[in-house]
């Protein structure tokens, strides 16, 4: 058999000696750590080193210890509001899930002018800010809005609670997410071999079986990395909640400020953080280890 | 051992990087100068020497919107343009207060705080007054309830309800804000992150209790009075989302303050005040510990109290005057909104026993906040 | 009717689900009416003529684009390095080192915006545009970092070795040979980091002050505390500043595509 290495490390060098190829040895080039000092700098100050804060705080204030994580597990409201938190999250995924798969199996059918419209379309609502969408949701939802209007006048449906609710905050979120859930999934999609389908019709399999058994499965990179994506930023989400939802569907984040802002409890509200903080880092780890392989340089899946 | 090298190295440029930051941070850092002794004279409210707080920058914060653009307007701004100081307005926040307090920058001079934060906070989050500086010689009685604050506004939360749903027959008592049946439709009261203690109060004058008998445990009964009310109360977490609910119909009743009350009766929403139970309301104006300039902020205040400009911010505001010498101009819709007219109708808060048992009333209150 | 169809209609609807919400604040802002009512009663420029003649206002667009045109600058520079210096080193954390530059994109805004509203009280950052710039630009790096490494990998890098051995230093081996070819990510990596800083919301509003309000600071404020629709004619101004940005970073990063094609 052929040895492709061999053949590669035998190619031709040019005039000073230095190698064309790509295997060649790389000196231990210290120089391009230092490309990367800057960026770590500013993240570590502006971004470590506030969470360090926040964690420093939830076991100093008021005093030493781990008392706010005591009050943390042991009020219940706080794992009411940790439990909606998840579920609503929970819920925006799977939401997100149902519209995003069929959405980017279309992106892979069609042609290369169609596939970039529907992507600048799928991409156009993350350019504007989130505070703008949540003030249209508000306008669109409230009360005596054009929706509840629509279904007054339609289905004779008294005006139904639509912000204020969980509809509301899931619906702002699902809007917000569904491009996080899109991306990945279409990544994984195109990667699938169109001839896979064919073949397995060819062995006698029903279009339903085909896609069950080869599709299906094939694009769980794109299905994990998509869902792990919108359910982590689900659960930080704060000013959709804030705006859409009422205090009864408060969720972690607005937990948090709460007892930060109306109580003055910083040591309580750090908590609150850290927590977050380290279910998000769990949720991530849990899900690592389910989809090896995918990292988050979506590029990088091979 | 090249990789060792390379840690080194790394290590030297983040304790550069550290160094410097705090460098800066230590270098840009407060003034160490104490503010200057200026020489005022006796204060008298509404005055202030010209030109003599040139250079100085005071911070005024509030809960924004029209309110503090009203009294911005009438006492801020006219103070910064004969004293020669910059006033600026930012938007206040319990918890910024407190982390500011406790790391020694308070970058804010004058807040508008509840009388209940003053009175628990006097001393550990609020200066207390040097009352020789301010002429509190026509604040109306029974406005200073601590050493930390002098009236900001006198207002109240009171009942708006919806006259062309209640115009015939409209509420006459705090007992009829809770019945469903004679007055059907939602209810929006307070859930907003910052304590209450009169939203309780007025549940429990509902019942026909005196506030001044409050125990521990009427605090539970109070929040389980809305709670009865089920699907038919909405709360609010902000003024304006109030006065949105009232304006948009959401809600045909509503346990609200004045000021909103009277904002969406403006803007042409049909509600009216009920004056027969209602909470009286004072704000404080509040000095945060630990303020740069205290004599500054003294003399700001001084001048705040005047006649002149309380009048003024009352006609901009529609919150009541804290200087019974005060002769606002007002409109008829304005006159049905106004609290000071009604003041016999009013009850008065148990400030005290809500210091003593604020941890009682705010696990309460969160319970209630988050729907549980 | 065939699946593609099918599938289609329902991206018709994906799309107006995604769209439309939005519009909405379009006729909301020309509204005659001072409500937020829906639909508007008349129609009327003065919530525009509001925004233009209030200097808060203007003051608060001018400080979102300073900052934003800062960031941009800041985030990308240190983008590209630190998105070659990855490509280019090879130690066994270096999978961890990427995932921490990216993680600020992760975690909850908010527990971020605490932590640094502490760190920059003691600091005496609030306020500041230095301030401003190194937070908007922690959240913004990551969108950089991503944008330069796509743009990375499709770099031969049998060409900056070529370059080496004609004899040019590392800096102009970067300059006439890495940058024109990863224009695109670099460009499409400073447009996002732009419309992050201009858009960005959670840790502006702890970190601001009266000195210096960023543009949604004035917007969330605004809607929370005022019933003023000024607020969605500014909300329409935003969104057209943003969209033509990335419309931009869109056509760039296509016109270039073709030509190193």
């Amino acid at each position: 058999m052929v040895d492709i290495a061999s053949i590669r490390d035998r190619a031709p060098r040019s005039a000073d000696g230095a190698g064309t190829s790509k295997q060649i040895r790389e000196p231990k080039n210290w120089r391009p750590f230092l490309l990367l000092i800057p960026a770590f700098v500013i993240v570590s100050f502006f971004f470590l080193a506030p969470l360090i804060d926040v964690f420093i705080r939830s076991i100093t204030d008021p005093m030493l210890g781990i008392q706010n994580y005591v009050w943390l597990f042991t009020t219940p409201t706080n794992m009411v509001v940790a439990l909606r938190t998840f579920g609503t999250s929970f819920l925006v995924t799977i939401v997100c899930l149902l519209i995003a798969y069929p959405y980017a199996y279309l992106m892979t059918i069609v042609s290369d002018r169609t596939r970039n419209m529907l992507q600048l379309f799928i991409m156009l609502p993350l350019w504007t800010s989130i505070l703008v969408r949540t003030l249209a949701w508000l306008v669109l939802l409230q009360d005596t809005g054009p929706i509840n209007g629509l279904l007054e006048a339609v289905f004779g449906i008294g005006p139904l609670p639509l912000i204020r609710s969980t509809f509301g905050v899931a619906l702002g979120m699902s809007q917000v997410l569904l491009p996080f859930m899109v991306l990945p999934i279409y990544s994984a999609l195109a990667k699938i071999d169109k001839r896979l389908l064919p073949a397995a019709a060819n062995l006698g399999a029903r279009p339903v079986t085909a896609f069950f058994t080869v599709y299906l499965p094939l694009s769980r990179p794109g299905i994990f990395a998509g869902s792990v994506t919108v359910f982590i930023l689900g659960l930080g989400f704060y000013i959709i909640p804030a705006l859409l939802g009422s205090s009864k569907e408060i969720m972690m984040s607005a937990l948090m400020y709460q007892q930060i802002s109306g109580f003055l409890m910083w040591g309580h509200g750090t908590a609150l953080g850290i927590f977050m903080l380290a279910t998000t880092i769990v949720v991530l780890a849990l899900v690592g280890r389910l989809a090896k392989g995918t990292s988050l340089f979506a590029g990088r899946v091979k | 051992m090249r990789n060792q090298n390379l840690k080194r190295q790394l290590c030297a440029i983040a304790m550069g990087g550290v160094a410097t930051l705090l460098l800066a941070g230590c270098a840009g850092g407060n003034d160490a100068a104490p503010a200057a002794d200026r020489d005022l004279g006796t204060p008298v409210a509404g005055v202030v020497p010209e030109g003599v707080f040139d250079g100085v920058t005071l911070t005024y914060a509030a809960s924004g919107g029209i309110f503090q653009d009203g009294q911005r307007d009438a006492a801020w701004d006219p103070f910064a343009k004969i004293s020669g100081a910059n006033f600026l307005q930012d938007a206040f926040d319990a918890g910024k207060l407190k982390a500011m307090v406790d790391s020694g920058n308070v970058t804010w001079d004058i807040t508008n705080a509840t009388q209940f934060d003053t009175a628990r906070g006097c001393g550990t989050l609020y200066e207390e007054y040097d009352y020789s500086q301010v002429d509190i010689s026509k604040v109306p009685e029974g406005t200073i309830t601590d050493k930390c604050m002098v009236p900001n506004i006198l207002y109240g939360l009171v009942v708006a309800y919806n006259t062309d749903a209640f115009g015939d027959n409209p509420p006459t008592s705090a007992a009829d804000f809770f019945d469903t049946t004679k007055f059907p439709g939602k209810r929006t009261v307070s859930q907003s992150p910052y304590v209450d203690p009169q939203t309780v109060e007025f549940a429990l004058a509902a019942d026909g209790k005196d506030v001044n008998d409050v125990t521990v445990a009427d605090i539970d009964v109070a929040f389980d009075k809305y709670r009865a009310l089920g699907d038919d109360v909405i709360g609010w977490t902000s003024g304006a989302q109030a006065q949105q609910q009232l304006e948009s119909g959401e809600a045909v009743m509503g346990l609200v303050w004045s000021g909103r009350g009277y904002g969406a009766a403006a803007a042409g929403a049909p509600v009216a005040p009920m004056w027969d139970e209602w909470m009286i309301m004072v704000d404080s104006t509040a000095i945060p510990k630990g303020v740069k300039d205290p004599q500054a902020a003294f003399a700001a205040v001084n001048f705040y109290l005047g006649a002149e400009q309380q009048a003024r911010m009352t006609e901009l505001t529609s919150y009541g005057p804290v200087n019974v010498d005060a002769k606002p101009k007002v409109d008829a819709t304005l006159e049905t909104w106004l609290t000071t007219e009604h003041l016999e109708t009013g009850i008065a808060p148990n400030i005290d026993f809500w210091v003593e048992n604020y941890d009682a009333l705010s696990a309460a209150w969160a319970s209630w906040v988050t729907g549980s | 009717m065939t699946l593609k169809r099918a599938l289609g209609a329902l991206a018709v609807l994906i799309v107006l689900w995604l769209l439309l919400p939005t519009l909405v604040i379009i006729p909301m802002s020309f509204n005659s009416a001072a409500s937020f009512n829906f639909p508007p009663q008349g129609f009327s420029l003065q919530w525009y003529e509001n925004f233009f003649t209030d200097p808060s206002w203007l003051r608060a667009l001018g400080s979102s684009l300073q900052v934003a045109l800062v960031t941009m600058v800041v985030a990308t520079s240190l983008g590209i390095m630190a998105a070659i210096g990855l490509s280019k080193v090879k130690f066994r954390g270096k999978a961890l080192l990427e995932s921490y530059f990216l993680t600020p994109l992760i975690v909850p805004g908010i527990v971020i915006a605490i932590g640094l509203y502490s760190l920059f009280l003691r600091f005496n950052l609030l306020g500041t545009l230095p301030g401003f710039v190194l937070a908007h630009t922690v959240v913004a790096l990551p969108l950089v970092i991503i944008n330069v490494t796509a743009s990375l990998q499709g770099v031969d890098p049998r060409l900056e070795q070529a370059s080496a051995t004609l004899g040019a230093g590392r800096l102009r081996t970067f300059f006439s040979i890495t940058l024109p070819l990863i224009m695109p990510g670099v460009t499409a990596g400073a447009l996002f980091a732009f419309v992050t800083s201009f858009d960005e919301i959670i840790l502006s509003l702890f970190i601001q002050s009266p000195q210096l309000q960023t543009l949604p600071v004035k917007i969330y404020n605004s809607v929370t505390q005022a019933s003023d629709p000024t607020v969605a004619a500014v909300a329409v101004i935003a969104m057209f500043t943003s969209v033509l940005v990335m419309l931009t970073a869109q056509f760039a990063t296509r016109k270039r595509k073709r030509v190193s094609a």
